[in-house]
C-alpha cells in the first residue's frame, strides 16, 4: 500500500516534470541565465562604481561641488563689500530723544504725520524686549 | 557555517528538474559552494560571477513560484526574470542575506500577481499550445502538450499555498524543511500541505496515472 503510494507520488513528480521548460529543450535555462545577466549588466556595474568610491574620492567629489561655490559666495561677498557707499537714505530715522533736542523744531510740529519742511517725518514704532 | 538541513543552511542542491544525485553525493560536491549571504554580500558590489551564482541556484525555483501564479510559461518566465533583476536593484534591502531565497521568492510572488494584474483578469479561453501553429504536432509533442495542459488545470484548482509547495517540492527537489523555512511557515503545514496538494492531483489526474500504471505494469 505504501509503495504504492510512494510509486504514485514518483509518477506524479515525473509528470510535473513536463512543466519544466528545460526539460526538451537543454538550452532553454542557459539562454534564461544569459537574458537575465545581460539585463543586469548596468545595475551590476553601477554598483562596482560605487562599491569602488574611497573616503578620498568622496571627499574629492565634495570638493569639486565646494569649492566653485565658496569661491561663488566669495565674489558675492566682495561685490557687496567694495561697492560704492550707497546715499544715504532720504528718510533717516532718528530716536525720539534726539528729535526733542533738536533745534528749531517743536513738539507739535514733531508729531505732525505730514512731512516737515526739511524733509523729517515722524514714525512710531514700538519694541519689545 | 550550518550544516545540511540545518536553520541556516543557504546552500542550494542542484534542480531536480536536470539531476537525480543522490542527497550524499550532492553534499559532498556542494559543501564548497558559497553561501546565499557569501554570494548576496558580493553581489551587491556588482560582483558579476556571484549575481550569475545566485541566478543559477534559483532562476528555477523562481520559475516555478511565478508559474504556480500565472499558470502560464511565457508569464512564468516574465515574472521570474524581472523579479530576480528587481532583486539585484534591491539587495541592500535583504536584511538577511541567509534567507535570500526566501526573500526572493516573496518578490516573484508579489512581480507575478502584479504582472496578473496589469494583464486584467484573462477571461479569454487561453489559446492551447497546440494551437499555436497549423501544423498537426507529433504524437510525442502532443501528448506533452495534453499532459501540461491537465497539469496546468489540476493545478488551478488547487489552493496557492499548495501550489506553490508541490511544484517547489515534486518540481524543484526543495525539502520539507527548506520549503518551511523559506516561505516561513511551519515544517508540518509543509507536509500537510503537500499531502493535500498531491491527493488533489492524483484525483484530478486520476486517468493519466492509471494510464502511467498500466504502461509500468506492461514494460514490467
Amino acid at each position: 500500500m505504501k509503495t504504492e503510494q510512494n510509486d504514485r507520488d514518483r509518477e506524479l513528480e515525473r509528470m510535473l516534470r513536463a512543466l519544466d521548460p528545460g526539460r526538451d529543450d537543454d538550452t532553454y535555462w542557459p539562454r534564461f541565465h544569459r537574458s537575465v545577466m545581460g539585463r543586469a549588466l548596468d545595475e551590476l556595474a553601477r554598483r562596482r562604481v560605487v562599491a569602488d568610491l574611497t573616503v578620498a574620492d568622496l571627499v574629492s567629489s565634495w570638493g569639486r561641488t565646494l569649492v566653485p561655490t565658496a569661491a561663488a559666495a566669495a565674489v558675492v561677498a566682495g561685490f557687496f563689500l567694495l561697492r560704492p557707499e550707497a546715499a544715504p537714505a532720504d528718510e533717516a530715522l532718528i530716536a525720539v530723544e534726539e528729535a526733542l533736542v533738536e533745534e528749531g523744531t517743536s513738539i507739535p510740529d514733531l508729531l505732525r504725520d505730514e512731512e516737515l519742511p526739511d524733509g523729517t517725518g515722524v514714525v512710531f514704532a514700538s519694541e519689545i524686549f | 557555517m550550518a550544516g545540511w538541513g540545518s536553520e541556516c543552511r543557504t546552500t542550494a542542491r542542484p534542480s531536480a528538474l536536470n539531476t537525480v544525485v543522490p542527497i550524499r553525493v550532492q553534499m559532498t560536491k556542494h559543501s564548497d559552494e558559497p553561501t546565499d549571504r557569501d554570494l548576496v554580500l558580493r553581489a551587491r558590489s556588482g560582483d558579476e560571477r556571484a549575481y550569475g551564482q545566485l541566478v543559477r541556484r534559483y532562476m528555477r525555483s523562481a520559475y516555478a513560484v511565478a508559474y504556480s501564479v500565472t499558470h502560464r510559461h511565457e508569464d512564468a518566465e516574465d515574472a521570474a526574470q524581472e523579479s530576480l533583476l528587481v532583486a539585484l536593484e534591491r539587495i541592500d534591502e535583504c536584511r538577511n542575506p541567509d534567507r535570500f531565497a526566501g526573500w526572493l521568492m516573496t518578490i516573484v510572488r508579489n512581480r507575478s500577481r502584479n504582472l496578473l494584474r496589469r494583464e486584467g483578469l484573462r477571461q479569454t479561453a487561453e489559446v492551447p499550445e497546440s494551437a499555436a501553429s497549423g501544423e498537426p504536432l507529433p504524437d510525442r509533442e502532443l501528448e506533452r502538450t495534453e499532459l501540461r495542459g491537465a497539469l496546468r488545470t489540476a493545478l488551478s484548482e488547487l489552493p496557492p499555498v499548495q501550489r506553490e509547495i508541490v511544484l517547489l517540492h515534486d518540481l524543484e527537489g526543495w525539502k520539507h524543511r527548506e520549503i518551511a523555512e523559506r516561505l516561513g511557515i511551519p515544517s508540518g503545514t509543509v507536509r500537510s500541505h503537500l499531502h493535500f496538494a498531491r491527493k488533489a492531483l492524483r484525483k484530478t489526474l486520476a486517468e493519466r496515472l492509471e494510464r502511467a500504471d498500466a504502461d509500468r505494469t506492461v514494460l514490467a
